[in-house]
């Protein structure tokens, strides 16, 4: 039996309930009445566009060339604005003592990290290698590379890894990468018979998709770092 | 696209609002936040399924291909869900380090008084 006394709950709490209730009937009730037309293909004009294309024998470097290519350029912004804002306040932040920062001491996590870390390495790099050919892409294999070294970070402490991976060039790397993808990007807008359709018509996108594995990999170690290295202190 | 798909995708976004504005813990917030943004992909999700799909991978010419827009759309969804998630759970570590409280009133309670102290 439940107990429906209204009385339990203050005027604000059953006022943002009411508008919550109405906005869900509201948007379902448009959805359903408005939904007679079959799918929605927001798409199939730009994929009938492909085929027509010179020089493209694979459809999806031609959807990602076409317009996925400037998605990620955007992700890769908003990406590196979260990690810019980790990566000061880290800087402001002093540094504790090493207690939080030890180890786990237990034999099997320290040996399937050991066995695991080149299995998901690899599985990152092929993931950002082989973007234009399958699904994948340089951002999928950079934060699976990321999280493999997490994993590593949680078996054998965090200090050490982050000693053995030299933090200070890697944050240069990364905003030389960001600077080097972009404008990739930009003269693919005015020359992109050279930048898309070149070089047997692959063009730069094997560079490309491993520049941003790398970037990803990068931020998401500083990002996971951080939280790896300041836990337990909420 | 799903009708049941779509609804229940909607009530999740709801049961999310409501978490985010009525819940007090600066942590159960960021959850409530998590739960739009992963409604938000269902819904994506769901309003472009259709069945018989194939994805256009391999040769030229696949009749009846999915739609790669919504893809490209979820998966930005994701990277921002995962850039805005780091950025205020930081935030949340500046707030605890100088009030030592997870209490949304609390803070605003004690913020108010630096604020007013400040005036004087």
């Amino acid at each position: 039996m439940i107990d429906l006394n209204i009385s339990r709950f203050t005027p604000k709490e059953l006022y943002t309930f009411a508008v919550v209730c109405i906005f869900c009937v509201v948007t379902i009730v448009g959805l359903a009445l408005s939904s007679g037309g079959g799918t929605l293909r927001v798409g199939t004009k730009h994929i009938e566009g492909i085929s027509n294309l010179a020089n493209i024998s694979n459809s999806v470097y031609g959807v990602y060339g076409m317009y996925r290519f400037y998605d990620t350029l955007f992700e890769l912004l908003v990406f590196s604005t979260a990690a810019l804002g980790i990566t000061l306040f880290s800087d402001m932040q002093s540094t504790r003592g090493s207690d939080s920062t030890s180890s786990v001491e237990s034999h099997i996590v320290d040996t399937s990290a050991s066995f695991l870390y080149p299995i998901i390495a690899i599985f990152g790099i092929y993931l950002a290698y082989s973007a234009h050919r399958g699904p994948g892409g340089g951002f999928a294999g950079g934060v699976i590379v990321g999280s493999g070294v997490l994993l590593l970070a949680i078996a054998i402490g965090a200090d050490v890894i982050g000693e053995r991976f030299y933090e200070e060039t890697m944050k240069k790397v990364e905003y030389l990468i960001l600077i080097l993808v972009m404008a990739i990007v930009i003269t693919g807008l005015y020359l992109p018979e050279i930048v898309y359709q070149g070089n047997g018509g692959l063009g730069f996108i094997i560079l490309v998709n491993m520049a941003i594995g790398t970037k990803v990999f990068i931020g998401t170690w500083t990002v996971l770092h951080f939280f790896v290295k300041h836990r337990g202190e909420l | 696209m799903t009708t049941l798909g779509t609804a229940i995708a909607i009530i999740t976004v709801g049961i999310g609002a409501l978490g985010l504005i009525l819940k007090k813990n600066l942590i159960m917030k960021l959850l409530s936040l998590s739960i739009i943004n992963t409604s938000t992909i269902l819904f994506f999700v769901m309003v472009v399924y259709t069945p018989g799909d194939r994805a256009p991978i391999g040769e030229l010419g696949v009749t009846q291909m999915a739609d790669p827009l919504p893809q490209a759309l979820v998966l930005t969804a994701v990277v921002i869900n995962f850039g805005v998630l780091a950025l205020s759970l930081l935030f949340t570590m500046v707030l605890v380090k100088r009030y030592h409280t997870l209490d949304i009133q609390k803070i605003e309670v004690s913020v108010k008084r630096e604020f007013d102290e400040e005036k004087l």
